[in-house]
Parts: structure tokens; C-alpha cells; sequence
């Protein structure tokens, strides 16, 4: 206890040697900081940005995407996308539109959760695996000013409301509002993608939803809809959100039109999209189907981390070979996606072409890579720091043996100490380089509750990884120390 | 008088080329309270030699034996524990914690044996009033002299009472000033509380306090010396 003791006062004094050893350690910790930031994306607003839009990190689809021509005997055929599957397949890969090769044996694009391998779900690193929510529906468009009335056709998703809720200032307890079915309160509000309905909505307002009935389903699992009797439901539009990819410089301009620097361009995804709580939206489908949620064109898993979607993507692959499995964060964050606005003379328009340069399976390979080479840096700066804090300290501990220290007791003392370095050093580590990160969120699109609970698994896992890797390696110079006689240790200078 | 520490037929070889004995056969008797000198010239085995009898480092070959205990028969923890509390050291070069003041250095030896809190304060206290250091009881290593560095290295050689105190050239990085106090230090303990001690030095001006005067010369005992009308 007497040396346990100190252990924490010598944390505490001689700044000149702890300040160095705590430096260490904070360098350590910061470095596994920025890495998992790294590989969970969350340092590109980007990331996030797309992340909130597609709500999953990973994005199945229900088909494998080979242009390419077939091999051997197998037999292939060209297949399109049925219209009625809204998917995100088509805005990664547009060309998809106009069909795709396929092997003929491919089962249809059709999934359901209860068909996947129950090994999913033990996989290490998958929080929830959940058909996409997407339905057809129409958009009623009311009467009011510079409006005319109408109706537009919408893409309905379903979404967990709840990581919406602090960012779009949602109340608790919704209590007001007509359109609200009183014992369902907090269920019926909606966000609008402002820009792809070509309506302006307001906060406040009023949304009608006319929502086609499910007869049945096609051989290939999509919906067969009846529009002539649609359901009508009323929503609180308590958002309006623009789904923009940012500004992106205009080119194609003649030299004479350029005054000062070239003109930008907003560049949106014009889906016409409303989102709905998950639990409305499935009770909508309950109520034009007669029967639970089932089909699905997209799946969403959604993973703790991107240290977990690699080994999840491709656990994913095996299980469902005629799958494609795209890790979307990462593709959209490190594949080079870059947007490029042309000004077209003859029209008189802008086109706006999406270009990929890379394939994303190379970004997650090389991401795997930079968070190992990290993470070995880390660690031997922690085991270089073990053997200053022994090394320095020879003598100091040769006093204390032969004032009557046992090895046992010299070992307590540089274990505690390494503990109470690594401690405060990855603590002031983690905390420094996380606020620089929750400073950049506070100017993102995430909020700073989703911020703040990632923060928490980070430094459990950053914290805990650098003072074991002191632990660890400070068994070795501890157990040196305490192991060699005292006259030995008295005798370094 | 019976001896409290013995040493039977020490020697000490280190591993450096051949092998150095630095030791070559020493035994040794130290009856209580006495003042016993190692002297000799540099290089004779007279550190090594206080290594062993201190259970700083292990013999090659024979034992030493501290009132009754063997060393031999010691581990680790048995070894670190007598040095605990039987043995008191005083190094050439101080070797005081630099972190810590002149109080909690004297200190430390009680603490490691869970004395009680106020016990150790108020001993502390006796001891750097007994060397005359009370004064200076809150500086730091690197704020005393070295003549009163030593003089908080013997309160805290003295701190758990133990049996004998054991020094290593106590005066070899002093000034002739400062190392007559220690000497005299050693001296008034011996005397007034009947400490035996085991003083190391290659100043054979320093056998006018002995009782005894041990005589080394290259890792032997040359011959044991006993003194009568050493001065008061």
C-alpha cells in the first residue's frame, strides 16, 4: 500500500520526467483517437452527411452488379431493375437503370429478413440488421399561396426518428396539432427533402400522404399496387431538409463569361423522398397490405464501427453470394467521389455528372492497413516510454531496495505508475483530439448526442487499449527492475 | 561479547572475463555495539565486502549471518525485509530520493513497515532534531549541502532502530569539515546509544574512532586490528 501510494504521488511530482512520459502516452492515445475517428468515418461530414441519409452503414443489394463478360458455361442473362424498387443501387450506380448481366440461376431480388442466416446477427460488430423502409406513395399537394394543388409522386422511408429527434428539435411529447392522432403522439410528423419535391413545405404545416394499396407481389417479390383506392394519412412536416452534396465549381464556360472566379453550383440529390418514424411507417404498410412489413429491395445493417464492416461485409458476401455488399460510408469517403458541374451552351443547362475513381473493397483494404500501422506506432511509443520511466529510475530504485524494498513491492510501484501515466496521458489524449472532432461535428449535419455516444465507446476502447499496451509492456521493464540486485541497480550512474 | 553479525569465508567473483574475485575470503565479527573501520586501499574489496554483509548482493561463496539469521537461508523478500528493518546504510554519494524532502525521506524506511502515521511523524522529527537537521526538514536533496545530505542519509539509516548501520565511504564526498560532523555523528550515536556500526574508508585517519579496526588489502582481511583509548 505504502508504495501503491507512492506510485500516485510520483504520477503527480518531478514534471520534468512525468510531463515527458505523460506526452508520450497522450501522443499514443491521440493517435489511436484520430485512427478510430479515421476508421469510423466520423471526422468527414461527408460521411455523416450520407450516413444519415441511408441510415446503415452497409447497403445490400439484391443483385450482383457484373458488367463484365460471362465466364465459362454459365448461362446469363440481361435483367433490369423492377420500377417499383426504390433503392439506392440506382443512385450509386445509375447505369444499373438500363439494366444489368446477371447469372440466369441469380434468384430474384427479392429479400426477406427472416431468410437470412441467424449467424448474421452473431456476427461481431452488427448492431441491427433491418429491411430498408421504402414504400410508393403520393405526395398531396393543397391548395395555398403560389401553390397549386396536385399530387406528387414521393418515395416514403422509414427512419429511426429518435437520431433525428435532437437535431430537427423535435419535442418529446408532441402535443399540439390537428393532424395528430392523439393516442400516437410523437408518431405522425414527417421530414421533407425540400429539394426533390418540387413543393415548398414549411415547418408547421400540414402532409398528405395518399398511399397506394398492396394487392400482392410479383414472381420477382415487388409489390403489385393498386392506386385507385389509395389511403390517405396526415402528417406535422417538422422539417425540411436538402439532401446537398455540397458546391462544386461550374465548368464548360467560355473565357469571356468568367468574371472574378468561376461560378459554383449546389449539387442535391433530388430524390423526392418524406421520412416517417419507422413505427408509422410500418403501420401504414400493415394497413395497405394486411399484413407486417415483408418486402425489401435494399437490406441496411448497421454496424458499431467501420473496423467491424469490413469483416461484416464480407461474412455478408459468403452468406448471400448473389449479393453485392457496398460499405457506403467508406466507398463515398474514400473512393474519390467528386461531382463535376458542365455548362452546356446549345441547352443552355448544367449537367452535373458523379465520377468514382476508385473501387471501394481498395478503401477498406488500405483503411485496415492504416489502423494496424497506427496502432503498432501507438504501442511502441507506450513501450519506449515503459522503458525511459525504468531507465531513468535505476538508482531511485536501487535506494528504495536497499532501504528495504522487496522486488515485489519495486514492481507494484512501476506497474501503478505506469497505470496512472497511461492513464492521464490517453484521458488528456483522447479528450484533446476528440474535442477537435466534436467541434467539427457541432458544424455538420450529426448532433453532438450522436457525437457524444460515440465519444464514449472510443475512449472506453482508446483508453483501455493504451493503458493495457502500458500495462503490458511495462511488465517487462518493471519485473527487470525489481528483479535486479540492488547493488546492481545503486551502481548506474 | 557475542557477535551480532558474522561473516564466514566470503568471497566474490564477478563474471568479467575470467572472473574477478573481488572477495577473495573474508570472515568477519561484530560484536554489539561496537565502532568497527574496513580500511584499506581502493579496489581491495572493502565496498563489496559491505555489499555482503549488508545483503545488497549474495556471496559466492560463504554466508553472513545477522543475529542468528543466515542469509543463505533468505529469499528476496526475506533479505529485503532485514534490510528493513535490521540494517541501516550511508552511502558515499548520499543516494537520498531526490523527489522527496529530507522528512519524507527519513521516512520512508518507517512507512515501509506500517508504523503508525503519527509515530513516523513524530520519530522523524527526533531523528533530523538528532543530526540537527530539523531546520531544513522541508528541503529537498537538491537544496542541502552534502555534508548535510549525509547527515538526513544517517537519520534515515537510523530510522527503523536497526541493529547495525553499515557505511560506504560516509565521507568520501566530503570536505575535511564536513566529514569530521559525520564521523563525529557516527561517533556520539555509537557512544549514546550503543549503534554498532560499519564504516568503510580508505582514510586510515578515521581508525582514531574504531573499535576495531578491520585492515584489507587486494580482497583479503589482512588483519583485525582492536583499539583501546580511542578519543571521546
Amino acid at each position: 500500500m505504502v508504495f501503491f501510494r507512492m506510485a500516485i504521488r510520483n504520477v503527480g511530482r518531478n514534471w520534468n520526467r512525468t510531463g515527458m512520459i505523460i506526452l508520450g502516452m497522450m501522443a499514443a492515445s491521440a493517435l489511436m483517437t484520430l485512427t478510430l475517428a479515421f476508421a469510423s468515418g466520423y471526422p468527414d461530414v461527408v460521411h455523416l452527411s450520407y450516413r444519415r441519409m441511408v441510415g446503415a452503414d452497409i447497403l445490400v443489394y439484391p443483385n450482383r452488379f457484373i458488367f463484365s463478360g460471362p465466364a465459362g458455361s454459365d448461362v446469363w442473362e440481361r435483367r433490369a431493375l423492377a420500377p417499383d424498387h426504390p433503392t439506392d443501387a440506382l443512385f450509386f450506380h445509375p447505369e444499373l437503370a438500363s439494366g444489368y448481366l446477371s447469372p440466369a440461376s441469380a434468384p430474384p431480388p427479392l429479400f426477406d429478413t427472416s431468410e437470412l442466416p441467424a449467424a448474421l446477427l452473431g456476427l461481431s460488430g452488427v448492431g441491427r440488421v433491418e429491411p430498408a423502409r421504402l414504400m410508393r406513395a403520393y405526395l398531396v399537394v393543397e391548395e395555398g399561396p403560389g401553390r397549386e394543388p396536385g399530387r406528387v409522386p414521393v418515395i416514403v422511408r422509414g427512419r429511426d426518428i429518435e437520431l433525428d429527434r435532437s437535431y430537427w428539435d423535435i419535442p418529446s411529447i408532441v402535443t399540439h396539432g390537428r393532424y395528430f392522432n392523439e393516442t400516437q403522439e410523437q408518431a405522425w410528423v414527417a421530414l421533407a427533402n425540400s429539394r426533390g419535391l418540387g413543393v415548398r413545405l414549411r415547418p408547421g404545416e400540414r402532409l398528405v400522404l395518399e398511399v397506394p394499396l398492396v394487392r400482392g407481389f410479383a414472381t420477382d417479390g415487388s409489390p403489385v399496387l393498386d392506386h385507385t383506392d389509395p389511403r390517405t394519412y396526415y402528417f406535422l412536416v417538422y422539417g425540411v431538409f436538402d439532401l446537398s452534396l455540397g458546391d462544386v465549381p461550374l465548368q464548360g464556360l467560355e473565357d469571356q463569361d468568367l468574371v472574378g472566379p468561376p461560378p459554383r453550383v449546389s449539387v442535391g440529390i433530388d430524390s423526392p423522398e418524406v421520412w416517417i418514424p419507422s413505427g408509422t411507417f410500418d403501420l401504414i404498410y400493415e394497413e395497405v397490405s394486411g399484413g407486417p412489413f415483408r418486402y425489401c429491395a435494399q437490406l441496411g445493417v448497421l454496424v458499431e464501427s467501420m473496423f467491424h464492416a469490413k469483416a461484416v461485409a464480407a461474412a455478408l458476401a459468403e452468406a448471400l453470394p448473389d449479393c453485392s455488399v457496398l460499405t457506403v460510408p467508406q466507398e463515398v469517403g474514400l473512393s474519390g467521389l467528386t461531382y463535376v458541374a458542365a455548362f452546356d451552351p446549345s441547352t443552355g443547362g448544367v449537367q452535373v455528372t458523379r465520377i468514382q475513381n476508385s473501387r471501394p473493397v481498395a478503401a477498406v483494404d488500405i483503411k485496415a492497413e492504416l489502423a494496424v500501422l497506427a496502432f503498432v506506432v501507438a504501442g511502441l511509443l507506450v513501450v519506449a516510454n515503459m522503458f525511459i520511466l525504468v531507465s531513468q529510475r535505476r538508482r531511485e530504485i536501487g535506494i528504495l531496495k536497499a532501504v528495504g524494498a522487496s522486488s515485489r513491492d519495486i514492481f507494484v510501484l512501476i506497474l501503478t505508475e505506469s497505470l496512472g501515466y497511461s492513464l492521464v496521458g490517453s484521458l488528456i489524449g483522447f479528450t484533446a483530439v476528440r474535442l477537435v472532432t466534436l467541434l467539427g461535428l457541432a458544424f455538420s449535419s450529426v448532433t453532438l448526442l450522436e457525437g457524444a455516444l460515440l465519444t464514449l465507446g472510443s475512449a472506453a476502447l482508446v483508453i483501455g487499449l493504451t493503458v493495457g499496451t502500458a500495462l503490458v509492456f511495462g511488465f517487462v521493464p518493471a519485473w527487470a527492475a525489481a528483479r535486479t540486485p540492488s547493488v546492481t541497480l545503486l551502481s548506474s550512474s | 561479547m557475542e557477535p551480532i553479525l558474522r561473516a564466514e569465508g566470503l568471497g566474490r567473483r564477478f563474471p568479467v572475463g575470467d572472473g574477478v574475485w573481488a572477495l577473495k575470503k573474508a570472515s568477519l565479527s561484530v560484536p554489539a555495539g561496537r565502532f568497527v573501520l574496513v580500511a584499506g586501499p581502493s579496489g581491495c574489496g572493502k565496498t563489496t565486502l559491505l555489499n555482503l554483509l549488508g545483503g545488497l548482493d549474495r556471496p559466492t561463496r560463504g554466508d553472513v549471518e545477522l543475529r542468528g539469521v543466515r542469509y543463505s537461508t533468505l529469499d528476496e523478500s526475506g533479505l529485503a525485509r532485514l534490510r528493513r528493518t535490521e540494517i541501516g546504510f550511508v552511502f558515499q554519494f548520499f543516494n537520498l530520493l531526490s523527489d522527496l524532502t529530507a522528512e519524507e525521506n527519513v521516512a520512508l524506511p518507517m512507512r515501509m513497515t506500517h508504523m503508525p502515521r503519527d509515530e513516523v511523524a513524530a520519530r522523524t522529527a527526533m531523528l533530523l532534531e538528532a543530526v540537527g537537521m530539523s531546520h531544513r526538514a522541508r528541503h529537498t536533496p537538491y537544496e542541502l549541502s552534502g555534508g548535510e545530505q549525509q547527515r538526513v542519509a544517517v537519520a534515515r539509516a537510523l530510522a527503523n532502530d536497526p541493529t547495525i548501520i553499515l557505511a560506504d565511504e560516509p565521507t568520501g564526498n566530503l570536505d575535511s569539515k564536513n566529514s569530521t560532523e559525520v564521523m563525529d555523528l557516527f561517533r556520539r550515536f555509537n557512544r549514546e546509544r550503543k549503534q554498532t556500526f560499519v564504516v568503510v574508508s580508505h582514510d586510515p585517519a578515521f581508525a582514531e574512532y574504531a573499535d576495531v579496526v578491520v585492515w584489507m588489502q587486494d580482497g583479503e582481511i589482512t588483519s583485525v586490528e582492536e583499539r583501546e583509548g580511542r578519543p571521546s
